[in-house]
């Protein structure tokens, strides 16, 4: 609980300077996926975050995530650091990640805390 | 932060206004509220929808809100106006408030009608008005600090920037000694691991879960699952994939202290630290179990913008959004948008929003206090 506010993983690293003809996105966590655009992304653009620079494959609106990584069908979506759906099909980087293709979690909350049945 | 200076009551408590309340106890009473408000418009008049013919959890409810409310340190004086014939009658309420701070009942059935019952509340007013207006505000510390935390009109911008800057001064607070509050329970599915790693023992875990499980099982009973509405369309547009990324994003309002307890609508904390309240998620209610909870001060952030207030708290707004800013800036407090634009780092938002906290606390007023919103619904089993 440090004056500089969070541990890691828990609050946004601070977004770097966009490198000479990249456009600017912010990752939150070290062990995302995903970064969430910082202006509007058209195909062929360059991003760079968590020392990746990716070729963005399709429009992604300002404030939207796009991969920085290959997402498995099936597999995790992480921000946050944390799960936050799965992906519905294998998702490239440089996609744009949304509902179209993120499949949501929560399924089952009362099995997931061991509470299904106790009640009526 | 520096000396925060406030009314003192006679429990020892501060608040950061004094704030003479008219309040009904049954929508039967409204008018009488009303025409008092029109006639004072710097006397804090609350008319509600609620009040009789309801359920028992319902009726709890709603006597513990008002009784919470007419109690938080902001209310230097109140005055109940009921019909008579109500579940909480404004009597009850009264002698509830016992010593606390002046506390008078009016009853339209007692006095004989409303013109009466409005001349009755006039009395009361003027008998108090002046010497609230004259009180000086005393130093106070951190540790007689209450805020509470809330999102409304949340955006991609809420959880990466404003939330995380919020969840900082809660932690600053509560290190200080003082109590950070928040509610919204419907917003915790996905991050309620989180808030379970969090508690302090297993009663508290145990409250948690309860809490969380009568939402979900309420929503199944209709037939609907609670994810079904939430995400919002707004909240999509925005970027908000599912229900688990905004809940992780807006638990960060809490920071990293642990939760002391799960409070129900109108309790109020059983001592310092960070609280959870079982609290609706309409901005209205929510903030107004806020202030029956004890708050001070709210800290509210937006992505897309909303003028709301709150009749005794005032509501500070945080917006990191560039769409909400260019949208509706004349409702926010404190524009933190460099934080997505700048790559500015959550701790200046966390100064910045500290030193508002301190000067709102000792007089500034919020834009939603100078525009006058004093928005009030009251928490019940209908209001999600």
């Amino acid at each position: 609980m440090s004056d500089e506010g969070f541990a890691p993983g828990e609050a946004p690293a601070r977004a770097p300077d966009a490198a000479p003809g990249a456009r600017r996105v912010i990752a939150v966590d070290p062990r995302d996926n995903v970064a969430n655009a910082l202006e509007p992304l058209a195909p062929g653009d360059t991003i760079e975050a968590l020392g990746r620079r990716v070729t963005v494959r399709g429009a992604v609106p300002m404030g939207h995530k796009v991969a920085l990584a290959p997402i498995a069908a099936g597999t995790a979506v992480l921000k946050y650091g944390e799960p936050i759906g799965h992906a519905r099909g294998a998702i490239e980087p440089g996609e744009h990640v949304h509902v179209h293709n993120v499949e949501s979690l929560f399924t089952d909350w009362l099995a997931a805390r061991g509470l299904a049945g106790a009640r009526p | 932060m520096k000396t925060l200076l406030g009314y003192r009551r006679r429990d020892g408590r501060f608040g950061v206004r004094n704030h003479l309340l008219v309040v009904s106890t049954v929508s039967c009473a409204n008018r009488v509220v009303q025409r008092i408000g029109f006639e004072f418009p710097d006397v804090i008049c609350v008319e509600q929808a609620a009040g009789c013919m309801s359920l028992d959890d319902d009726r709890v409810v709603v006597h513990r809100v008002l009784a919470g409310l007419a109690r938080n340190p902001n209310v230097g004086a109140v005055v109940f106006v009921g019909l008579g014939c109500e579940n909480t009658t404004a009597a009850m309420l009264r002698d509830e408030i016992g010593d606390d701070k002046p506390a008078h009942a009016v009853s339209i059935q007692d006095c004989g009608g409303s013109e009466a019952a409005t001349a009755r509340c006039r009395e009361f007013v003027n008998l108090h008005r002046d010497a609230l207006a004259a009180q000086p505000r005393e130093p106070f510390g951190l540790e007689q600090l209450t805020i509470a935390s809330k999102c409304g009109g949340s955006d991609w911008t809420s959880a990466i920037a404003s939330n995380p800057a919020v969840g900082v001064v809660s932690d600053r607070v509560v290190a200080a000694g003082g109590t950070s509050l928040i509610g919204e329970s419907a917003g915790w599915f996905g991050a309620d691991h989180i808030l379970l790693e969090r508690a302090r023992d297993d009663a508290v875990r145990a409250r948690i879960l309860e809490v969380l499980r009568r939402l979900y099982e309420a929503a199944r009973h209709r037939g609907k699952r609670i994810d079904e509405a939430n995400p919002s369309p707004g909240n999509i547009a925005g970027g908000l994939t599912t229900l688990t990324e905004k809940a992780l994003g807006g638990v960060r309002k809490a920071g990293l202290a642990p939760i002391e307890g799960m409070l129900a609508p109108g309790e109020a904390p059983r001592g310092r630290g960070l609280w959870l309240l079982d609290n609706p998620s309409l901005d209205a209610a929510s903030v107004a179990g806020m202030a029956a909870a004890g708050a001070q001060v709210v800290l509210f952030t937006t992505g897309r913008g909303t003028p709301l207030g709150s009749p005794i708290c005032p509501v500070i707004k945080l917006c990191a959004s560039p769409d909400g800013m260019a949208r509706v800036p004349a409702h926010i407090d404190l524009d933190v948008t460099d934080l997505v634009t700048g790559g500015a780092p959550i701790a200046s938002a966390a100064d910045r929003l500290e030193a508002m906290l301190h000067d709102v606390a000792n007089g500034a007023l919020t834009r939603s206090e100078t525009l006058g919103h004093r928005e009030f619904v009251m928490p019940q089993a209908g209001v999600l």
